[in-house]
C-alpha cells in the first residue's frame, strides 16, 4: 500500500498552525516517512495541486473570494478534511468585529487607493464546507496534532479531553484568576488541551481555543458580575476570540443595551 | 525575437501568499508582476477600542514566525504611550525571548525554506533523505530557539520537572508546557491586580 497523500493549506491567517507542524522537530521526519506530502505551499516548491488527497489540513479564515474558491477546490479533492486552528474552526481574531463593514476597516487601515483589495467578512472555514475533524487552538497544540494525525492514519477517531481549561488549571494547582484575582478569565468556557498555559503564567484565559462543548455562558457571566466586574469588561474579554459564537448567544446585544444604559466602561 | 514567460502562481516556501509573472523578450526582462493575494485581517482597525491589557495578545497573532517581535514591539509602544519604564530584568528577558525567536526563525529559514533551493529539491523532507545529519542538526537548532521562547530549555534547574522521556507525544507536550511547578511556587512575577 502506498503512503497516504497529504496536503497542508493556509487560507487568510498567520500560518501559525502550519508552523506548529514544522515545529514538531522531533517527529517531522518520521511523519514524512508515513505520509506523502504532495501539496504544502509554505514548505514545498513543486506542489501538485490536482492529485486527490487522502488527508488535507486547512488553517485560517475565509476573508477573500479567492480563499473561498481555494477552500472549495481543496474539499473537492480530499477524502478527509481537517480544520486546523481557531481561525478555521471558529473564526478567531480576524472575525472578532464582523459587525463592522469591510469597507470601513479597509479605509481605516489603507485610506484611499486600496479598492482593488479582494475582501469579505472573515468567517471560519467550517462555515462553508463540511469537515471531518476540527482541531482548535491558537496555535494548535503539537501533541494534539500528532495524536490526530496518528488516529487518522490508523483509521480511528482521536480522543480529546472534552473539559474546560479550568480542569487543567486545577490539576496544575493554580490560584483561580476569577475567585482570587477578580479577573475575567474564559477558562470555564474554553476547551482544554493547552495545559492551562496562560493561567499558569499568571494571565487569565483569553479563550483562544474556542468554546468547550455546552459552555454555560450565563452562569459564567453571573459569576463575573457577582465579583463586581462590569458587562463592558466581560464583553471586552469575551468578544476577542470565537466572537461569532459568543455573539450568536446575544452577548453583543446585551453589551449594547448596557452601553445605552450608560454602564461603566 | 524570442519570447519567454515565467509564471509561478503560488510562491512556495515562504510565509504568506503570492505569485509572480515575468515576461522576457530577447533575454531582456520586460515585465514583472508580483501578486500578493494575502487576505486582509485589518488588525490595526480591529484594535480600536480595545483595552491596553488585550493589545499584546492580539498583536502577537499578526504573524506566527515573528510573534515574539510583535509582542515586544506592542509592549514597547504601549509603555511609551503610558510613560512606563521596565526593569532591567524584564528588558533582559525580552532580549532572551527575541534571541530565541531569531534562532528559531533563522534555522527555519535556512534549513526548511532556503536550503532546498541550493540542493534542487522541493522541500526539507527530501533534503533529509540525502543529508540526514545536517537536517537533524538544523531541526535541533530550530527546536532550541522554540524552547528558549517557551521557557522550556533543558537546563539543570528545570530538568527534574520535565516529563520522563516517554512517547513522542508526551515529550512534545512536556516541551510545550510552561516551565515546572517549582518555578511558579518560588515567585509569582504577576502579583494580584487591585480591583
Amino acid at each position: 500500500m502506498s503512503a497516504p497523500k497529504v496536503g497542508i493549506f493556509g487560507l487568510t491567517g498567520c500560518a501559525g498552525d502550519q508552523l506548529q507542524i514544522l515545529n514538531c522537530e522531533d517527529e517531522l521526519l518520521r511523519i514524512a516517512e508515513r505520509v506523502e506530502i504532495v501539496d504544502w505551499v509554505m514548505a514545498r516548491s513543486q506542489n501538485d495541486s490536482n492529485t486527490p488527497l487522502d488527508v488535507a489540513f486547512v488553517e485560517g479564515v475565509v476573508a477573500t473570494e479567492r480563499d473561498l474558491a481555494y477552500l472549495k477546490s481543496i474539499r473537492a479533492r480530499s477524502r478527509t478534511l481537517v480544520a486546523l486552528g481557531t481561525c478555521a474552526v471558529w473564526g478567531g481574531l480576524p472575525a472578532m468585529r464582523n459587525e463592522l463593514p469591510r469597507e470601513v476597516l479597509r479605509r481605516e487601515v489603507y485610506a484611499g487607493g486600496a479598492e482593488f483589495l479582494d475582501t469579505r467578512e472573515a468567517r471560519p472555514a467550517t462555515d462553508f464546507v463540511p469537515f471531518e475533524f476540527r482541531l482548535p487552538g491558537c496555535p494548535i497544540e503539537r501533541h494534539e496534532f500528532l495524536r490526530l494525525l496518528n488516529a487518522i492514519l490508523c483509521g480511528g477517531k482521536p480522543e480529546f479531553l472534552n473539559v474546560p481549561v479550568c480542569w487543567e488549571c486545577k490539576t496544575r494547582e493554580n490560584l483561580c484568576r476569577v475567585v482570587h484575582y477578580k479577573e475575567v478569565c474564559c477558562g470555564a468556557m474554553t476547551r482544554a488541551g493547552c495545559g492551562a498555559r496562560c493561567p499558569s503564567h499568571g494571565v487569565p484565559c483569553a479563550g483562544c481555543r474556542g468554546p468547550v462543548e455546552e459552555p454555560n455562558y450565563d452562569a459564567n457571566i453571573t459569576m463575573f458580575q457577582d465579583r463586581g466586574i462590569s458587562w463592558v469588561e466581560i464583553a471586552r474579554k469575551m468578544e476577542a476570540f470565537s466572537a461569532p459564537v459568543w455573539m450568536k448567544l446575544g452577548l453583543e446585544r446585551e453589551h449594547a443595551r448596557e452601553r445605552a444604559r450608560g454602564g461603566r466602561s | 525575437m524570442s519570447k519567454r514567460t515565467l509564471s509561478i502562481p503560488h510562491l512556495g516556501r515562504v510565509e504568506g501568499h503570492g505569485g509572480i509573472y515575468v515576461r522576457i523578450e530577447d533575454d531582456e526582462v520586460r515585465e514583472v508582476n508580483l501578486e500578493v493575494y494575502e487576505g486582509s485581517r485589518y488588525y490595526e482597525a480591529l484594535l480600536r477600542g480595545k483595552h491596553v491589557d488585550d493589545v499584546q495578545g492580539i498583536i502577537t497573532r499578526v504573524c506566527a514566525i515573528c510573534s515574539a517581535s510583535h509582542t515586544v514591539a506592542a509592549l514597547m509602544a504601549l509603555e511609551d504611550a503610558l510613560g512606563i519604564t521596565v526593569s532591567t530584568r524584564t528588558h533582559t528577558l525580552r532580549g532572551l525571548l527575541l534571541l530565541g525567536s531569531t534562532i528559531e526563525s533563522h534555522a527555519l529559514h535556512i534549513f526548511a525554506l532556503a536550503l532546498p533551493d541550493f540542493f534542487h529539491v522541493p522541500s526539507v523532507l527530501e533534503l533529509a533523505a540525502s543529508h540526514p545529519r545536517e537536517v537533524t542538526f538544523g531541526l535541533k537548532l530550530k527546536q532550541l530557539g522554540n524552547r528558549i521562547q517557551e521557557g522550556s530549555v533543558d537546563v539543570p534547574s528545570t530538568r527534574s520537572t520535565r516529563a520522563s522521556e516517554g512517547s513522542a507525544a508526551s515529550r512534545t507536550s512536556a516541551s510545550c508546557a510552561p516551565s515546572g511547578r517549582n518555578w511558579r511556587r518560588r515567585s509569582n512575577p504577576w502579583p494580584a491586580r487591585s480591583s
